[in-house]
């Protein structure tokens, strides 16, 4: 049996992007994950299951997925895209940069529009980018001065397990250090004082005069002294209940919020008494913190792009941040979600000058969100057949959407049986970029990091990059180019 | 005039901005239906997608009668004539419009009249979002002309806008006048939370219900009524002035009577003063 241990291992799974993973290979399988989140753990141990894969590929006949040799299915999704009159070609975001790439070269010889996740997650706040720019910061810099670190609207606790233990407010910086002491003293406080309270609360006469237990928040004056973490969503989660601060906002209302506290930071006083259910008292306290740090950082995630508003709120916040820099130094940073989604709008950016929802239809690259987004074309029904690259829009998308992208010809190139790869024409299962696969990829402050290939793909797979070239290739045969 | 219809339902989107006045004036029917138009990423004629009859007056209209929805940019860049569309037209109506005229009697899709400069866009349905407003990462909204809606409106209506003039006999959506620094919108329906956000100049006005205020809007007073272009809109109004983050001073009039809601506000800073 032959062991080996592989480090400094990139983890496919969210924006983090982790790179100090362990893998422990047995006869060619992984067996151990070290440093990994659950979620990475879960991806590097199962995923590459045969169970839950396809191993040949499939082309449906007579309304059954039936296996199909390579080079046939290769052919038959070439014809699909080549006889298009407006293919839409979607995913990227879960597979290297190298294999986008060649995705937007065949996007330009089939004349279709191609997209990446970006247009259900980040999309607005790359438009507000193009609004108003973008301060941001690689997350070392972070990590070692950042002395206010606001969440907006997310919650890395479950979402971007690794952010706060190694960005942000638990990690030993250069000039900052960790606040894992203060969230255990914290929990310890607070554990106390709701057994007390309990305890008291016992006493009939007690139990009247004492206010509700509800609030278990402590006040900030106890830790002067290090990190702040201010967090502000519509629920209390996980995060929140770390945070120096919480201020829980009302559904919907970010917009008047950041507008609210946009107009406090610039000295400007408020007529009402409450925005957005927080009352301006606690906002004016908050502001405070935030304008007397050294250098703060905003993270916000989709609770700002895709709740009401969109790219406003992120266009407000990121001139809310401007604002703060008047005071101090502030910084603005986007929580990504897929691992190489910051990579998928960075090769669209070099290759065409747009992040995504490009339409090449005329030749030439094409950018209008809200005409050229994959999401706006399913629901007019505009798109005769789809490409989609490791992606699941089947799941995620809105129904009527997912009903016009069933309907007409679809390509799935997934090392995974997806909902959307049940349902496709032609399915073309590919290796895992990251695990059976090398490539590069962007972690969500935009530094490219190299994915590993630690184990061997099943036997004839191939990479997504090898199988896109080979349906370029096809394509170009069609048109005659080649 | 040149009638065009439809030949078939169109399923791809079709980019035809040769659909104007001044492309096709002293064209025959021949040139007209071989002007070259994209249908999804095929290139066509417009022969292939309309069929064509001819009318001798006006001699400066073309008319389609038929749904268009899927058809982009009709009248871009118009300097004269008239268009009038019997059916839903789509995206891009009168993009970049100088001059001339457009009726459609149905829906517009959206950025209908976006960066307009001058001329008459008048819609009898529904127009969807950003009417009047530039393309992304543009900042040249509506210079001048005007929009009249009579039906309701999607988000973003007047964003950028710098003169002109735009009426909305419905409501209106969220947004309404964003980053405005000129012009008038006038709103005899409702709109919905955030007009006026990011406001520098120019003047909105709501005639129904606005569902909320932004913080940094401040009240200036109660005004009997008010003057929209050529047209006296009685009220009496709220006149809030904003959007103060960004040092403005465009002016929001709200209905008073319809907005119940901001009176506790109005009456506190007012009793302040």
């Amino acid at each position: 049996m032959s062991t080996s241990v592989v480090q400094s291992v990139t983890c496919p799974i969210c924006g983090s992007f982790c790179d100090d993973l362990e893998l422990t290979i047995e006869d060619g399988r992984i067996t151990k994950v070290k440093n990994a989140c659950a979620m990475g753990e879960a991806k590097f141990l199962y995923a590459p299951d045969l169970k839950h894969r396809w191993l040949k590929p499939m082309i449906r006949k007579d309304e059954e997925l039936v296996e199909a040799s390579l080079e046939e299915a290769v052919k038959k999704a070439a014809e699909v895209l080549a006889e298009a009159s407006y293919p839409i070609l979607y995913g990227w975001s879960s597979t290297c940069c190298e294999a986008i790439r060649v995705g937007i070269e065949l996007a330009e010889e089939v004349g279709g529009v191609i997209d990446n996740t970006a247009t259900v997650c980040h999309g607005p706040s790359l438009q507000a980018v193009q609004d108003v720019g973008l301060p941001i910061c690689t997350l070392g810099q972070v990590r070692h001065r950042a002395d206010v670190i606001v969440y907006w609207a997310c919650n890395p606790w479950e979402a971007h397990p690794r952010h706060i233990e190694r960005y942000t407010y638990f990690p030993d910086g250069r000039f900052q250090s960790s606040m894992w002491r203060r969230y255990l003293t914290r929990w310890g406080m607070l554990a106390q004082r709701k057994r007390i309270l309990r305890a008291l609360s016992t006493h009939p006469y007690i139990k009247a005069i004492l206010p509700p237990l509800a609030r278990y928040e402590l006040s900030p004056e106890l830790f002067v002294k290090g990190r702040k973490l201010i967090v502000i969503d519509v629920r209390r989660t996980r995060v929140a209940e770390a945070a120096d601060y919480f201020i829980q906002v009302k559904p919907g209302e970010d917009y008047e919020l950041l507008q609210a506290l946009r107009a406090l930071v610039r000295g400007i006083e408020l007529e009402v008494d409450e925005v957005a259910g927080v009352p301006v008292k606690l906002l004016e306290e908050v502001v405070d913190v935030m304008i007397s740090c050294d250098f703060g950082v905003i993270f916000f995630g989709l609770g700002l792009t895709m709740s009401r508003g969109k790219v406003r709120n992120v266009d407000l916040a990121i001139k809310l941040t401007e604002d703060l820099n008047d005071r101090s130094k502030w910084l603005i940073a986007p929580m990504r979600g897929h691992f190489n989604v910051t990579g998928a709008n960075a090769v669209f950016t070099w290759q065409t000058g747009y992040p995504f929802a490009v339409d090449f239809s005329r030749g030439y690259p094409y950018y209008n969100p809200g005409e050229t987004s994959v999401v706006d074309i399913l629901l007019r029904g505009d798109s005769d057949a789809a490409l989609v690259v490791a992606s699941d829009p089947v799941a995620h998308f809105p129904k009527k959407a997912v009903e016009h992208l069933v309907k007409n010809p679809l390509v799935v190139i997934d090392p995974s049986k997806s909902a959307t790869s049940l349902m496709a024409d032609v399915v073309i299962p590919s290796a895992f970029v990251g695990i059976e696969a090398e490539g590069t990829a962007y972690r969500m402050d935009f530094v490219p990091l190299p994915l590993k290939k630690v184990v061997e793909p099943p036997a004839g797979l191939l990479s997504d990059e090898e199988i896109l070239r080979m349906i370029l290739h096809e394509v170009r045969k069609i048109k005659g180019v080649a | 005039m040149i009638i065009l219809r439809p030949k078939k339902e169109f399923k791809a989107p079709i980019i035809a901005e040769c659909i104007s006045p001044d492309v096709f004036m002293g064209k025959s029917i021949d040139e007209v239906a071989k002007l070259k138009v994209y249908e999804g990423n095929k290139e066509r004629t417009l022969g292939e997608l309309f069929n064509f009859s001819y009318e001798k007056e006006p001699e400066d209209k073309i008319m389609i009668i038929g749904d268009v929805s899927k058809v982009r940019k009709i009248g871009f860049n118009m300097r004269k004539g008239e268009i009038e569309v019997k059916g839903d037209v789509g995206m891009h109506l009168g993009a970049e419009m100088k001059g001339g005229k457009i009726t459609v009697f149905g829906s517009a899709g959206s950025w209908a009249g976006s960066a307009m400069s001058d001329g008459l866009i008048e819609v009898h349905g529904s127009a969807g979002d950003f009417l009047g407003a530039p393309l992304r990462g543009s900042t040249s909204g509506m210079s001048g002309g005007t929009i009249v809606v009579h039906s309701n409106v999607g988000d973003e209506a007047g964003a950028y806008m710098r003169d002109g003039s735009i009426r909305i006999h419905g409501s209106a959506g969220q947004f309404l006048g964003l980053r405005m620094r000129g012009g008038a919108i006038l709103v005899l329906g409702d709109a919905d939370s955030r007009a006026g956000a990011f406001m520098t100049g120019g003047r909105i006005v709501i005639c129904g219900t606005l569902r909320s205020l932004l913080p940094a809007f401040t009240i200036e007073g109660v005004r009997p009524s008010i003057k929209v272009g050529p047209e006296k809109v009685s009220g009496p109004f709220y006149l809030f002035v904003g959007d103060l983050t960004e040092g403005g001073d465009g002016q929001l009039f709200v209905s008073k009577v319809r907005n119940p809601h901001l009176s506790p506000l109005v009456t506190k800073v007012m009793a302040g003063e």
